[in-house]
């Protein structure tokens, strides 16, 4: 296994940390588009509604101990969420909170499966891993505010 | 039915709690690559690796629900996977009984403190978990009247 990490700089609510030559978010294709068949039937309304629900997790939401996300890191991902619709990103087939106080954003497509980790109110982690590949490429994000 | 101080064989299957969140019947694969995050905070924390139980060691896959209270277990599905699987992907399967359930056993290689330097690199190790939990033969329990959208 193994891990390559790009740091992003770029436009837009959610940029990327540093100059890079890294290509821009919406045009590095790992999200898919709305109108990929993979993508059918989903739809960034019910991706809002899921993060509004998961705003009003409290801690041991699970069971099972797990923290509930902070209510300004929902907000973020809300935003990141705003910003990917903006850009024509196919939404996310997953949105869930994590047992980490965190929110993941998760698509699968036959290139290969693409996570967003919300990991703060302004920051954010990109990791894709190609089909048949065992490397994750990484991509960090900083929300501008 | 086997002991708790049985040798773990490869023919084994290891079970795992699921919560709704990460087990969705809408999507490809089923399970959440996320199913298998490690724990970093919170009540209890993956520090010895992340926690399976042996199928062998239980008469119903439900008793590890034990550890959930009551109001939260139809929440939960229950998905397995195999030992020759894991130890297939270089890591070992340890046995650390727990009084509520039999057959506790965890991952040490998945645990907190090496998932917290590097996420990235676990993330291959997920999606082979979840492809295999998604498997129809290895989803033994669905989450039951959870919202859905």
């Amino acid at each position: 296994m193994s891990t390559i990490v790009h740091q992003a700089s770029g436009a837009s609510a959610y940029t990327r940390y540093h100059t890079s030559t890294f290509p821009s978010f919406e045009s590095c294709g790992w999200f898919g588009r709305p109108d990929d068949s993979d993508h059918f039937g989903k739809d960034w309304s019910a991706i809002t509604d899921e993060l509004l629900r998961i705003r009003n997790l409290q801690d041991d939401w699970d069971g099972e101990g797990a923290e509930a996300p902070q209510i300004d890191l929902v907000d973020g991902a809300i935003a990141l969420a705003q910003m990917l619709k903006s850009k024509n990103v196919a939404p996310p087939d997953r949105v869930h909170a994590s047992v980490n106080g965190t929110v993941y954003f998760e698509w699968y497509s036959p290139r290969g499966y693409c996570e967003i980790e919300v990991l703060s109110p302004i920051t954010a982690e990109l990791r894709f891993v190609r089909k048949g590949s065992n490397t994750t490429e990484v991509v960090e994000f900083r929300r501008q505010v | 039915m086997k002991s708790e101080s049985d040798p773990i064989t490869d023919d084994e299957w290891l079970l795992r709690r699921v919560h709704y969140e990460r087990f969705r019947t809408d999507t490809i694969p089923l399970i959440s690559p996320n199913a298998f995050e490690p724990r970093l905070k919170g009540r209890d924390v993956d520090k010895d690796g992340i926690s399976f139980y042996r199928q062998a060691c239980l008469a119903s896959p439900e008793e590890i629900l034990a550890t959930v209270p009551e109001e939260k277990r139809h929440e939960f599905g229950i998905v397995r996977v195999s030992v020759a699987l894991i130890r297939s992907l270089g890591f070992a399967v340890e046995s650390r009984p727990d009084s509520r359930v039999r057959g506790h056993v965890t991952i040490p290689e998945m645990n907190a403190s090496d998932y917290a330097k590097d996420k990235a690199q676990f993330i291959p190790i997920k999606l082979r978990l979840a492809e295999e939990a998604s498997k129809e033969t290895n989803i033994l329990r669905y989450p039951q009247n959870v919202p859905r959208t």
